[in-house]
């Protein structure tokens, strides 16, 4: 077991770098990111002056060098400045960041608050009429375009009925309420699909157990209906929806990109969408990394979950 | 006599009136069988996309300015000229929903084909070979999960110019890491079977028993998967779309259309959102087909 995961987690620190030297590589296609910087044609641009800023961000050394230079900082915590600003790219990173965290911690929490309890209803009504709109609400969920979810929740809470605000974060020194209304819509738009996801995943994982054996034993026993529900047949039923959990934090995490643009939320996503256009190869590497890092220890932490859930599972 | 007839006459009118009672219970049985409605969507879909410059009423590119915004005929200001209302610069909803439809479901089966075809391929190849191959293969597949889609889509599309084959290429490569895990984890099952050890033994040499041995068991799982995956691969076409890094314009892509209409949404909602309705009820066709074909098919993929 302690040797599974050694080696998993071993992967997973590999995978991370190849996706980056990936992304980093591509992005190197788009052109020259001193394009950005001085316009070829520009005034008093002389190759001389190109070619020392050139030499200042590094750009005329081999791109596998360049890669192996950030990767090297990145080692050290030095994760290299912005093109435009020149200002490092951590500290933009902090900046961004929590605004992502918070609004895929919220989203999480919606999606399984709703998608769990929806699966264990229509599982028990099964062929019932609960079972219909559940399933009506997971194939809903899962076939809806995000951005046009968002775009519907704007036009309908914030343009007709103005009740909620249409975007952004809100200011920093709002009241309480205003922040949470800032909240909810984004973070309804994003957990949405999520929650149709675990209302599928736990409905099938509740059928599943409810027809096994120990399910009929206690029946036949005598042990009352809710008892069964919760205590026999949720519980065993969990092990799914627990190990998705996990990865549903990272969809949310490196997923909410049309959310934060549907709603102008100053997040990272948005951040690393700028970076692709503005060719900030910096930026756009940091947060891949950060993404790509988030995944793996995510889904490192569903194989854990997996095996600490369920005592019958066992990593040899 | 008399009561004789009569009597005949109310049994046939009772029978007659209990087959009428019993019919919406045999259309609601025949539609939880088969797939009614989104058979019909699908075929909706399927005839639009072959047929467009003969349904659809308009160009779907002819600019109009007195049709700027105009609402849905149903509305007060509508007209039939644009049934379901005239977007930014005039141009009539319905005719590029019903083009759009032709660009949809051509990037949703080449895509899909591309994605299963490489998929299996590499699937068919871990499994069979084992070992280095396998370990490599399935690596890759880690790196390519790990790497946000969006992201990397838009990193791709910046670089070589949004354009068609791009999108496609792109979405084959979305489809295939699928294809790859739950096919390898099938071929590894066939491998052990005594058939595939007797046609060894018989002389089979190693393509023969992949293509004639080793596909045919397979082909179920890899009908189940791209039916399920068709849905995932129109939602990713239409937010990279409506990201600007999918089809350019003037080619009608229904994410193009709802970003269109996004700026517009307090005086011309149906902009963005007849689009938007169209992505629904396309994907929840292919999905519900999906569960449908995956029932019948192979109900082991129940966690697809």
């Amino acid at each position: 077991m302690g040797r599974f995961l050694a080696r998993r987690a071993l992967f997973a620190v590999i995978t991370v770098f190849a996706a980056t030297l990936i992304v980093f590589t591509i992005s190197r296609l788009v052109g020259d990111p001193l394009d950005f910087l001085i316009r070829p044609e520009g005034y008093g641009v002389t190759p001389e002056a190109k070619a020392a800023i050139s030499k200042k961000i590094g750009l005329d050394r081999p791109l596998i060098v360049q890669y192996l230079i950030w990767i090297g900082g990145v080692l050290r915590g030095d994760f290299g400045n912005t093109l435009l600003t020149e200002k490092p790219v951590i500290d933009i990173f902090f900046e961004k960041a929590p605004a992502t965290l918070q609004l895929s911690a919220v989203a999480w929490i919606v999606a399984t608050a709703i998608g769990v309890p929806v699966g264990v209803v229509s599982a028990v009504n099964r062929g019932g009429i609960f079972d219909y709109l559940g399933r009506a609400f997971a194939l809903f969920g899962q076939a809806v375009p995000v951005f046009w979810l968002g775009i519907m929740a704007i036009l309908i809470f914030s343009v007709q009925l103005d009740w909620l605000p249409s975007g952004t974060k809100g200011p920093i020194d709002a009241s309480l309420w205003e922040q949470i209304k800032h909240f909810i819509l984004p973070s309804l738009v994003l957990g949405w699909s999520g929650a149709a996801s675990y209302a599928r995943l736990t409905r099938s994982a509740m059928l599943e157990v409810m027809d096994s054996e120990f399910v009929k034993m206690a029946r036949a026993k005598g042990v009352a209906n809710e008892k069964v529900i919760w205590k026999h047949a949720f519980r065993n039923a969990m092990i799914p929806p627990i190990t998705f959990s996990a990865l549903l934090m990272a969809f949310f995490l490196s997923g909410q990109v049309v959310v934060e643009v549907v709603f102008g939320w100053p997040g990272l996503g948005r951040l690393a969408t700028e970076s692709v256009f503005q060719n900030d190869f910096n930026t756009l590497s940091t947060s891949v990394l950060f993404f790509a890092a988030m995944f793996a220890a995510m889904s490192f932490l569903a194989d854990t979950l997996y095996a600490a859930v369920d005592p019958r599972i066992r990593y040899e | 006599m008399t009561t004789a007839v009569d009597n005949r006459t109310v049994a046939n009118a009772l029978s007659g009136a209990l087959l009428l009672l019993q019919f919406p219970l045999y259309v609601w049985n025949f539609m939880r069988r088969w797939p009614v409605i989104p058979g019909l969507i699908l075929t909706t879909l399927v005839v639009c996309s072959i047929f467009a410059s003969q349904i659809a009423p308009h160009s779907f590119r002819k600019t109009d300015l007195r049709s700027r915004n105009v609402p849905p005929v149903w509305m007060e200001g509508g007209s039939f000229n644009r049934i379901l209302g005239g977007d930014v610069v005039g141009r009539d909803i319905l005719s590029r929903l019903i083009h759009g439809a032709r660009v949809e479901m051509m990037v949703a089966t080449i895509s899909l084909v591309g994605g299963a075809v490489l998929g299996t391929s590499l699937g068919v190849i871990a499994g069979y070979y084992g070992g280095i191959v396998d370990e490599l293969l399935m690596r890759l597949v880690d790196i390519w999960f790990s790497i946000p889609f969006l992201l990397f889509a838009l990193v791709v599309t910046i670089a070589f110019e949004p354009s068609l084959r791009v999108v496609l290429i792109l979405l084959a490569i979305l489809a295939w890491s699928v294809f790859v895990r739950n096919i390898r984890a099938e071929v590894l099952l066939l491998k052990g079977t005594d058939y595939v050890a007797a046609a060894r033994i018989a002389g089979a040499s190693t393509l023969r028993l992949m293509v004639r041995h080793l596909f045919p068991g397979i082909i179920n799982t890899m009908m189940v998967i791209a039916s399920l995956r068709v849905g995932q691969l129109i939602l990713a076409e239409a937010s990279l779309s409506f990201l600007g890094a999918g089809i350019p314009a003037p080619t009608p892509a229904w994410g193009v259309m709802v970003n269109d209409g996004r700026n517009y949404l307090d005086n011309a909602w149906w902009v963005s959102t007849f689009p938007g309705i169209a992505i629904l009820l396309t994907v929840m066709s292919f999905n519900f087909f999906g569960d449908w074909l995956r029932d019948r098919l192979d109900p082991r993929l129940r966690q697809l």
